[in-house]
């Protein structure tokens, strides 16, 4: 008897105790099984598999996962999200460029309000990030101290 | 308020709403954990991240669907994260499985007992699938959505999975029975 056969054979006799849609028709299974002996002890012991897990149930636990989480999300709900910071970095950078494009031109004589302009902005914008620059950020590991 | 009440104003910046979806499935997202991880502290932080990768992620969410299911991937995705990174470093660990409700009689216990140990032995995806067929009792279309698996691929796992659980179950009443002549 060709083995992938009698596979999709007991495939779908579990699917017909699970009450689904079986891979073959109620026939082709039955004509099958009355030639195939293995098939048929292999539905005896599926029936008592299925009978041992049926009747269980889920065990409930009294979890509180919210308690944990919940400072965790409250931080990161002041924080500016990544993707924001990343647009005003972006806008930056786009002010800073045109500045300096405006600055080159030939016929402009840039006066020293100006060329201040550029710090100025950068200076503004960090206040507003409440970064500072400056600051060395202790947790940096070099690679090397990683092994 | 319904999930997708509290999804809305979650993403309005109202966060105490996400409060209400982790208090609405922690039980039950545990509980799957736990049939994955077969731990209990694995389980738990498992589900906390998993919680906080979809608070990060809730802008992707698509409203018209539902929460748990999608929620779920990332429960399992968290899961197997963990277990990959055990198997890695030779760590993994399975603590004593605690996922079937006791029964009343004792003759139900001991089936209890029994099952649990062998849900134990098997591995955990093949466990995963056991658990939702037999202890939630999904249709074989759901757990595919779930797994995001085509339906024949759930039949065939879940074949294989008893399969196992059969083989481990006449393990352990051999030796069991092993014991039990031993004794006398």
């Amino acid at each position: 008897m060709n083995k992938e056969y009698c596979e999709k054979v007991r495939i779908s006799i579990m699917a017909i105790s699970d009450g689904e849609r079986p891979l073959l028709s109620e026939l082709q299974i039955n004509e099958h099984i009355k030639s195939c002996e293995d098939c048929h002890l292999e539905i005896e012991q599926q029936k008592y598999a299925s009978q041992l897990l049926n009747g269980q149930k889920r065990r409930t636990y009294d979890v509180d996962i919210w308690s944990g989480i919940k400072p965790v999300i409250e931080q990161s709900a002041i924080r500016p999200k990544r993707s924001l910071q990343l647009w005003l970095f972006a806008a930056l950078g786009l002010i800073l460029f045109a500045n300096k494009i405006i600055e080159v031109l030939p016929a402009f004589t840039p006066g020293v309000i100006f060329k201040l302009m550029s710090l100025t902005i950068v200076f503004v914008f960090f206040i507003l990030l409440g970064q500072n620059p400056f600051a060395i950020n202790q947790n940096l590991i070099l690679k090397g101290d990683l092994k | 308020m319904n999930d997708t009440e509290a999804i809305k104003k979650c993403l309005t910046g109202e966060i105490e709403n996400f409060g209400f979806l982790v208090k609405k499935y922690q039980c039950e997202a545990f509980g799957h954990a736990i049939a994955i991880l077969g731990n209990f502290d694995d389980a738990l932080d498992a589900v906390q991240e998993a919680f906080l990768d979809a608070f990060r992620t809730l802008n992707k969410f698509d409203v018209s669907r539902r929460f748990y299911p999608w929620l779920y991937i990332i429960i399992r995705n968290r899961c197997f994260k963990m277990l990959s990174i055990q198997r890695k470093a030779g760590k993994a660990k399975f603590g004593k499985l605690n996922i079937l409700s006791d029964s009343a009689e004792d003759e139900s216990n001991d089936k209890v007992t029994l099952v649990e140990k062998a849900l134990l032995e098997m591995s955990p995806e093949n466990r995963e699938i056991l658990t939702l067929k037999h202890l939630d009792g999904l249709s074989y279309e759901i757990i595919a959505e779930r797994l995001d698996i085509p339906v024949g691929t759930v039949m065939s796992r879940l074949y294989c999975a008893r399969k196992r659980f059969r083989e481990k179950v006449n393990r352990i009443r051999e030796k069991d029975d092993f014991r039990e002549t031993d004794d006398e």
